[in-house]
Formats: structure tokens, sequence, C-alpha cells
């Protein structure tokens, strides 16, 4: 139920959004480990090389901490953690996809950028549903078909509006008490 | 109720009326306020005239409860302004629920766009209203006030017009007249349109209402014939074409140059040179005035209705000009034609001179009348959030690695020049987002009125240091943290009657509210001259509530004050009936950590109580050391910061439980390293291989192991992302000289992570 709405919603402003059409079925793909995903063109601000992050106390392991993007803070989640993948070096091919969603900026570290590639409706199939549903399968929006390939498109919004972080930041006073 | 359909530009109209109504309601409340201390014709006239104007825009649109209510109270306050006297308190009390009740009214507009739900309870306070005017005339006749006439052209100051009025009048007036010019210049292009002409006829009806006010006939009669003219149009007596809204635009220009060139007089000034010709050859816009005047070969009036200039230039009788003046349905100009009594050469030969009336000259004098403009505040955000931009980025150019060892002198004299420029655009814009505290002391002066009425303890409210000005976001956070110091003052503060007495206390209490610079803060300070804090009955809730650890005689005073802050000792009923004060003031300490401030308190027993709040200038620039632990940098405002040293073994002491003090002269400090707090990777952990910085927020003092101090600088604070919430120990982040990020280290919440 909840992964049907979640499509409608997403579906909705996909038909809203008339003049950037050319956006709506545009999708940038990276890689995290053996898998290729993608996010919706239209949330994707850039994408930088990996730079120097300042580490913030007290954030879950994934929230690596935040970088300076030309003078505004963006907090930086490393996708693979948050994934609940295996922790690996960061490499010459690693990168920052800068995303903004409802006004926020964050950006995410993947291992290496691929392509921007179309990928119409009709060709996305629902999530399949597992029972156990451990990290990442809570962030698919839909699987998309590539020819052969099968890419897994990911709801940004499903990521941010987490409520593991949110209950990890939000009542500090009760943690100090 | 449900919500009434209207169109869409009746929605907009609404909209309107109710941003300005409650605008409006606010004002009059803050004029009410400072009628409590002193009788003011001034305030009362001004709070008629805020009636006045909601009235009317309510009758406009049909909001039978608004108007009515405001016609009442309308009438109530003319009973004084006639009578010349002071505002009664019972009366006043009534003005005050009416414009609670107004308020109400004018947010059930807001929700459903019409107010027929309190239809009903207007009705009442109309009674109420209305039997106080009873009352009054009873008790005696007043009489009626006798204006003198003036000339045109001319406001005169008296105690009833004060200058300042006069001044956002005539700033009204430019916008309203902005407005019609828009609307009018709609109405050519879209002809037909009703609901365009209502708008006009609303917003000439303004200026024509307060022109009335100040007296001001001139601009009274100019609206007056525009709107008789709107009125017909709007009854459809009148088509709406070309020739309404030129003869508007004409009207529009007229009353520019009226209010351009008005002059503004005191009463005792126009006694003595009455028989001087209204414009004076120093004041510039009245030369321009003359000048106008001069090409039209008349005198004395500053804006000649073109019938006029038409008899003038003999080109039209008197006579025809009445006539169709009498008619008035299309421009004078058309109709004098029409019936043959002026030649189409003539009304060009008269337009071309009434427009010279209106010379450039004459409308740079009216640009002078316009002080100020309306800026969204998101703009203004969004222009300081770039300004500190700048400020980092100017520094990164000039910490640059590529500069160094580099010979540089001019590049340095061109950065200096350029260092000056952008700490001028900076102070500048923290100077646009800086407003008096005059708006917020006035609500507090309601609100000293209505818990004195309440609690029956008269109280005199003295306000000093109004005109202080304060960033807008901050004065946001002291609004509360106010309202529950006044309000704890009048509950516990101010003693009752016959406690008064007995100690030989005047019965009306005293209470103070005073805001002043000192140096870089601002402190505003609430004294009441009642009983004091009590040091045993705060120490013995305290105890009750479990909020003492230690042992009681060891707490100093202020110690002991600072209980009253702590959010357990309100909770609970019975505590705030039987002990002193602590009513909210946990938000009072939490609203003041959030802009960097704090609050310290005074008492003496018997005497009085006096709160200062200690509020930095800004919040967006601070004064800080940066300092590096770990791969880490960390930013700690200047005066949170004693010294730093480093530490010697023989400081060192260490617990049975492992825990570290330092030896600082005598008095032993906690050592906590920042490293282990934050869980920093490759931090110190061994105090005597870091710096060892002396932290203190209020009273608590530590000290705190860090790598190495990088430098002191002026930080531009940041908040941190949303998606990261509140960090512990962290409020907000900076950019550096070179580009990393700096977290600004919160030191009273970094102390309670780790001391008790």
């Amino acid at each position: 139920m909840a992964e049907t709405s979640r499509r409608e919603t997403l579906d909705d402003t996909i038909v809203e959004d008339d003049n950037e059409d050319t956006q709506a079925d545009k999708y940038l793909f990276f890689r995290i480990g053996k898998e290729s995903y993608g996010i919706g063109i239209r949330h994707i601000i850039e994408i930088i090389e990996l730079q120097k992050i300042s580490a913030v106390p007290d954030m879950p392991d994934y929230v690596k901490g935040v970088i300076n993007l030309r003078g505004k803070v963006i907090p930086i989640v490393d996708l693979r953690l948050r994934f609940t993948l295996e922790e690996r070096a960061y490499d010459d091919r690693t990168c920052i996809v800068v995303t903004e969603i409802g006004g926020v900026r964050i950006g995410f570290i993947v291992d290496t950028v691929e392509e921007v590639m179309e990928i119409s409706e009709a060709n996305i199939e629902p999530p399949p549903r597992f029972k156990s549903a451990s990290g990442k399968d809570r962030y698919i929006s839909g699987l998309g078909k590539a020819g052969e390939a099968v890419k897994i498109l990911i709801d940004v919004e499903k990521i941010i509006e987490d409520e593991e972080i949110r209950s990890l930041v939000e009542d500090p006073a009760t943690k100090s008490a | 109720m449900a919500k009434r359909k209207v169109d869409n530009q009746t929605a907009e109209i609404i909209a309107s009326f109710v941003a300005e109504g409650f605008e409006r309601l606010d004002d009059a409340e803050a004029q009410l306020g400072q009628l409590d201390k002193s009788c003011n014709d001034d305030c009362l006239n001004s709070v008629f005239r805020l009636f006045h104007s909601v009235k009317g825009s309510a009758g406009f649109l049909g909001f039978e409860a608004i108007k009515l209510l405001t016609h009442d109270a309308e009438t109530l306050l003319e009973v004084f302004i006639k009578g010349r006297e002071a505002l009664s308190p019972d009366a006043l009390d009534v003005i005050y629920q009416t414009i609670d009740l107004l308020r109400k009214m004018i947010q059930a507009v807001e929700r459903d766009n019409n107010d027929d739900e309190l239809l009903d309870a207007g009705r009442a306070q109309a009674g109420i209203l209305r039997s106080c005017v009873a009352a009054i005339a009873q008790a005696k006749t007043a009489p009626a006030a006798v204006l003198s006439p003036t000339p045109a052209n001319v406001i005169v100051l008296s105690e009833l017009v004060s200058r300042d009025m006069v001044e956002r009048f005539l700033v009204e007036c430019a916008d309203l007249v902005d407005e019609v010019e828009r609307k009018a210049l709609v109405l050519v292009t879209t002809m037909d349109s009703t609901a365009l002409v209502n708008d006009l006829f609303r917003a000439v009806h303004t200026i024509k209402g307060n022109s009335g006010f100040f007296d001001f006939a001139s601009l009274e009669g100019l609206c007056m014939s525009l709107e008789s003219h709107l009125d017909r149009a709007r009854r459809g007596e009148v088509p709406i074409n070309e020739s309404l809204a030129n003869g508007l635009i004409a009207g529009v220009d007229a009353i520019r140059s009226c209010i351009g060139t008005v002059e503004i007089r005191a009463e005792t000034e126009l006694g003595q040179d009455g028989a001087e010709p209204p414009a004076a050859p120093s004041h510039g816009q009245a030369k321009a005035a003359m000048s106008a005047n001069a090409a039209l070969g008349g005198q004395g009036d500053f804006f000649k209705p073109l019938g006029e200039i038409l008899v003038g230039i003999g080109a039209a009788s008197e006579d025809a000009v009445r006539k169709a003046l009498e008619m008035q349905e299309r421009p004078i100009g058309e109709i004098l034609v029409a019936e043959g009594a002026a030649s189409p050469a003539d009304v060009e030969a008269a337009l071309v001179i009434q427009k010279a009336a209106l010379s450039p000259e004459r409308r740079a004098a009216e640009e002078v009348q316009r002080k100020e403009i309306r800026v969204d505040t998101a703009k203004l955000d969004k222009l300081f959030e770039l300004v500190g931009e700048l400020i980092t980025a100017e520094s990164m150019v000039y910490n640059s690695p590529d500069l160094a060892g580099l010979k540089l002198d001019n590049f340095n004299k061109a950065y200096l020049s350029l260092n000056k420029i952008s700490r001028e655009i900076q102070e500048t814009t923290m100077m646009i987002r800086m407003i008096p505290l005059e708006a917020l002391f006035h609500k507090m002066s309601r609100l000293v009125h209505d818990l004195s009425r309440k609690t029956g303890k008269p109280a005199e409210f003295i306000v000093t240091g109004a005109e202080t000005e304060m960033d807008k976001n901050v004065i946001e956070q002291v609004s509360d943290p106010l309202v529950h110091i006044l309000r704890n003052a009048l509950d516990h503060g101010i003693e009752d009657g016959p406690r008064r007495a007995a100690a030989g206390k005047s019965a009306t209490a005293s209470i103070r509210l005073d805001a002043r610079y000192e140096g870089s803060e601002i402190w505003i300070s609430v004294r009441d001259d009642g009983a004091g804090l009590d040091r045993e009955r705060i120490l013995r809730k305290a105890q009750d509530r479990g909020l003492l650890s230690v042992d009681p005689e060891t707490l100093s005073d202020e110690e002991v004050w600072k209980i009253i802050f702590e959010p357990g000792f309100s909770t609970s009923e019975k505590v705030t009936e039987v002990s002193g004060r602590g009513v909210g003031m946990d938000v009072v300490r939490k609203n003041l950590e959030r802009i960097r401030g704090r609050v310290d308190i005074r008492t003496e027993s018997g005497q009085f109580t006096e709160f200062v709040l200690k509020i930095p200038l800004t919040m967006a620039i601070i004064d800080g050391i940066t300092l590096r632990a770990g791969g880490n940098f960390y930013s700690i405002p200047l005066g949170d910061i004693l010294e730093f040293f480093k530490v010697a073994p023989a400081q060192l002491t260490e617990t049975d439980r492992g825990e570290m003090t330092v030896n600082v002269r005598g008095s032993l400090l906690p050592l906590m390293a920042l490293g282990e707090i934050f869980a920093i990777p490759g931090a110190v952990r061994d105090p005597l291989a870091g710096i060892v910085i002396i932290i203190r927020n209020a009273e608590r003092r530590a000290c705190l192991l860090i790598d190495e101090v990088v430098g002191n600088q002026q930080i531009v604070v940041k908040s941190l992302s949303e998606y990261l919430g509140k960090v512990e120990g962290i409020s907000g982040c900076s950019i550096l000289g070179d580009g990393t990020v700096s977290f600004i280290i919160d030191t009273g919440r970094l102390m309670s992570l780790r001391l008790e």
C-alpha cells in the first residue's frame, strides 16, 4: 500500500512538471558494488569529486559529515553505508552526487557515476516486496528495464525522510537528561 | 460557517483587507498602550482613524459585523476626542475588548470570507459600546470641537495631528495613488471591469477619508470628485471606458502633485505668518509648485481643474463649465466640446497647460516624499546570506595558498580597500534587519494593562529605550521571555494592596521596561518594585522538587536565583501557587540560549526584582577562536573563552573514576577532551600533548582539551543542514578562510554533556 501511494505521488509530480518534460523520464545512474542505481534527474544538482569532509559528531555512521560547496554547507551521506553494504575505501572514481529535495541539499557518496538514461514509465516495474526489508529495499521506488539490464530506481525523498535519523536527532534534550 | 465562494479578484481584495485589518488593529493597540500613561489626543485620533479605515473597507466588502462594531467604537472614541479628555479606564477596556473581537472577526474573514458567524457577538459588543457612550453623555455634554478653516494644500499640525502622522499619511497616500494608477492603466486595456472600479473607488475613498481627517481640504475635494465619478461608473450610470481611465490617470497626477507639494505647518506658525503666501521660497517642493502655478498664470491654487483653466483662458464661459460640471459624465473637455462651448483646439491647449502643472520638476519633488519601501524579509535573508558568502569568499582569495611567499604590495593594497567595502556592505545589510523594539514594547504595555486589571494590582508601566534597534529575528525570540517575566512580576513579584501598604509602598506598583546598548550587547531589563526573590523559599521548593544535588548552604545567591529557570521548578500548579516566581521561566532561559544571550537577576528582598536579558547585537557574525581537534575544526565564541595554555603535569589530578581535574591558580576545574566528547578520530586524549582552553558559560567553568589553536577571526554563522537536525553541543557552523567547515561549539550544552 505504501509502495503504491508512493508511486502515485511520484507519477503526479512527473505529470505536473509539464515544462520539465525533458527531465521527466531521465535518471542519473551510478554504481554501488555490483548494482546500478538511478535517481530522477530533476533532483540532481551536480556531481562533484570527493573532497574533504568535516565529520559531525553524534551522527549515524552513514552520515559522513558536511562539506562546503561554494559557501553552502551540505551534509554528506555515504549511500553504501546507508544501504547497509560493506564499507569500502574511497578511490579516485568515488563521487559525490549533490541532490536537492524539498529545498534541502544533500550529497550522496557513490562508488562511481555511470550515465544519464531515459527509462519510460512503461518499463518500470514496482519493486519486489520481500518480507525482511533489509536496508535498501525500503528506498527503492521501482525496477527499470533498459534492454537486458535491470536498474534500481531510488526514491530520494524516502532516504531523507527516514525515521532512523529523525529519532537520532529529534530530541537531544532527552538524551542529555 | 461555510466558506463563501468568491471570485479571484474579490479574494485578493479580501486578503489585503485581512492583512491591513490586522495591521491596523495592532497599530490601534499600540497607540492605546501609550494612552495608558498620558492622555494623548494624538493617540486617540489615530486609533479613531484606524477604526475608520477598517470600517470603510469592511463596509465596502459587506462585512456587517465588523462595520457595525467599528462604527460604534468610533462613536465612543469621538466622545472622548470631542470632549478633549483622557479615555476612562472602563472605556479603554471596552475598546481593547472590541479590538480583540475585531481580530476574531478578521480571522473569520480570513477563513470563511465572511464574518457572519460573529454577527451576534458583534451586536452584543456594539451594545456595550453604545451603553458606554450613553453613560458618558449622561455625565456631561461634550462641547463640539471648533475647527478653523485652513488654506488649501496645507496640513496644519495641531494637538490632534502630529508631524509623524502626517508623514505616514502621505506615504500611505502615495502607495494608494500608485495602486490607482496601476489599476486605471489596466482599466484601459480591459474594459468593463466592475471589480476594478470597485477597487479604485475604495482606494480613492481611503485617501479621501484620511485627508478629511487631516483637514486637507484640497486633496479631499479632489478625491471627492474622483470618487463621485467612480461611484457613477460603479452603478453603471457611466460607461467604463477609456475616457474614464484617462480622467482617473489625470486625477492620479493631480493627487500626486497635491501630496508632493503639501506644506506641513505648525498651528502656531499659522497664526504668526498666516498672511504670507502659502509657499515659502526656500522650500524646494513649494518652489516647484510656485513655478507650476506661474505657468498656469494663476496663483494660489496648486492644481486647477480643467474647467477653470478653460474659463481662465477665455475659451469657455463659466456657465458652460458649470453646466458641464453638473453633467460630469465624461471628461470635462469632451463635454465642453460636445456642447460647443469650447473648440477642441482650446481644450487641447488647456490640457497642455494642465500638463505643465505637472512638470517633471514637480514629479521629482514627489519622489522626495518616499523615504521607505517595503521589502519581503525572504529577500533580506537572501541578501544577508549572500553577504556572508561574499565575506567568506573574500577571505578565501586572500588566504589562497597560491599567494603564499609572493611579494604582493599592490595586491594587498587592493585587498584592503575591497575588505573595507565589503565590511561596510555587511554592516549596512545588518542594519537593514534592525528594527526598533517599539512594537514589542507596545505589546508588553497591553499585557501589563490587562494583567494589572485582572490581578487587581494597579501598576504603572514605564517604558524607556523603545527606540533601541535589534535584529528582527532576535526580537521574535525575546517576546516570549518578556511575557513570562512580566506575568511573573505582576502575579508574584508585586504584593497585593494591604501588603504594599504595610511595607510603606505606594499603592500603585511600578514596573520598568528598559532597553539599551551595552558594548556588543543589548540589555533589556524588567524591574518591579515588588517583594523580591525569597532565597529560603526557592531552596525549599527546589529541594521538594528534587532539583538540588548539592548542599544549599554552599550556593551563592546568584546560583539560587538561577534555580527558578530550571524546567522542573515550575511544572507543577501547586508550586506556582505557593512559591514565588517560576511560571514558564525555563522558556526565558531556553529562548535566550537560542540567541546566545543570557539572563541576570538582581533582587533585594522587599525592594525590587530586576531581570536583565543580555542579548548579542547580532546572531549572524561572532568573534571566535578557531581550533583543531583531529582532522576537524571548531570555533568557540570569544566571550566563552577565558584563557588557553599548555598544561603542566603538576596541575593534573586524576580521580578514582578516571576523571581529570586541572589546578588553575588554586581552582580545580574539570577537564574534558573534545576528541572524546565528539568521538573525533585522531584527536589528542593526553592532556600533556594538547592545549587546554578554559571555557565558561554563565557561572560554570571547565577545561577543554584540544589539539591546537588555529586563530582568531570573525565567523559568519550558518546553520547546519535541516537534514542533520540539532547536533548536541554544536550551535552551527561556519566556513573558514581556506574553505573548510568549522563547527561552532555551544559551550553551555557542551558542558552539560559531561558535567553536572
